[in-house]
């Protein structure tokens, strides 16, 4: 056996107990993204129960995306949290699935600008990951999400008509 | 179908780069999901974006109407239902906008108020923080009848008479349903209220977001 091959025991350790990270922070973010699950269904039966047509109502349609799209926003990453915990994969969807969290909030909320600090808080709970990896993910959807807003329907995040692409990675920077 | 990456805890296979590891099945389910979030983000961002319908309105103060101008000042009206939780939104835009427009602006706040409703029912939360405002006086419109006549059909319409009588403005002061923040309808109120420059005949319009204000049957 070539020696020179062969790991350091600082790098086995070292390896195994950011394993053991990775592992730990999947399984917090699988319990954390059924709690934002529970607070989006919440969220939406306490600020938009009912929907209004003069003197009847429905179900509000925010409650319907809080139950339907919220499960299915969960779905992927909360089974790749307990299937395949530690993996590459299961890091980077969880990154993706909270800055999901943080858009379908900020929906639900009215577009306050308080529930926007969710994206704060969520890149620091992905920090736990201590991979620098993640954190790009996760402002990666938030950058797509402006940059195609942007283009599409600026008036849903700068509130005009017309915006410069640079307000866009302004946003996202 | 059967996905499991476990490994045991402390080999030097299990930090083998993933992407060696991921089976086609796992492939296929990132796409339906992606594909299913994608689906259902446009679907929620298509119904926050469709508007409320703006009814036929009269371009001079309604001479049937019971509310009392006042002359020679800017009359802002919005018309809201007192359920309706995107109305929340047009509320707290017609504060910043009562906050920015000349301190002499009336706004008055015709609460939809159906006879068969009980007080805790129309004075809810909406009432109060409307009243709330400063400028701002809130009043009952019983089963619609002043919206009918100024032709509102949507919660959160707003219609801004200039000093004469002459309809300004017609239209919502949200970007979306029930989203606040910075819109072009809130802007041009303020532009109408603030520029001293000469009025232009025509009528500005605004896309409103918010429930309707009459039953589907209702004529």
């Amino acid at each position: 056996m070539n020696l020179l091959i062969m790991p350091s025991r600082a790098t086995i350790l070292f390896d195994e107990h950011r394993q053991r990270v990775f592992k730990q922070t999947d399984r917090l973010f699988a319990g954390l993204l059924v709690l934002e699950f529970l607070a989006g269904i919440l969220a939406a039966w306490f600020i938009s129960p009912l929907s209004w047509a003069g003197t009847t109502s429905h179900t509000h349609p925010h409650v319907w995306f809080a139950l339907i799209l919220g499960a299915a926003i969960i779905s992927l990453p909360v089974f790749l949290a307990i299937r395949c915990p530690g993996q590459k994969v299961t890091r980077h969807v969880i990154a993706v699935t909270q800055m999901l969290e943080s858009a379908i909030l900020i929906h639900l909320s009215g577009g306050r600008i308080e529930t926007h600090f969710h994206v704060f808080g969520s890149l620091a709970f992905l920090a736990f990951y201590r991979d620098w990896r993640v954190l790009l993910t996760a402002a990666g959807v938030t950058a797509a999400d402006h940059v195609i807003r942007g283009v599409v329907w600026p008036q849903s995040v700068y509130g005009v008509l017309t915006v410069s692409f640079w307000r866009s990675l302004e946003h996202a920077g | 179908m059967s996905v499991n990456c476990t490994n045991s805890p402390t080999t030097l296979r299990e930090i083998a780069p993933v992407s060696e590891k991921l089976s086609a099945v796992l492939v296929f389910l990132i796409l339906i999901w992606t594909a299913a979030i994608c689906c259902g983000m446009a679907i929620l961002s298509d119904y926050g974006a469709t508007s409320g319908v703006i009814g036929q309105t009269a371009e001079k103060w309604p001479a049937d109407s019971t509310l009392q101008r006042i002359a020679d000042e800017p009359t802002l009206l919005m018309f809201v239902h007192p359920q309706c939780p995107c109305t929340r939104a047009s509320i707290g835009e017609l504060a910043l906008l009562m906050a920015s427009g000349p301190q002499t602006l009336q706004a008055r706040v015709l609460v939809f108020a159906p006879s068969e409703w009980s007080e805790t029912q129309i004075k809810c939360d909406i009432w109060q923080s409307a009243s709330a405002i400063p400028g701002v006086t809130v009043e009952q419109d019983p089963d619609g009848q002043e919206a009918r006549r100024f032709g509102a059909l949507t919660s959160g319409q707003v219609f801004l008479y200039g000093p004469q009588g002459e309809l300004q403005f017609r239209g919502g002061i949200t970007a979306a349903r029930g989203h606040a923040g910075l819109n072009t309808g809130r802007s041009t109120v303020i532009a109408l209220l603030t520029d001293n420059s000469p009025r232009k005949s025509a009528v500005t319009e605004c896309s409103v977001f918010g429930c309707p204000l009459s039953t589907p049957r209702d004529p």
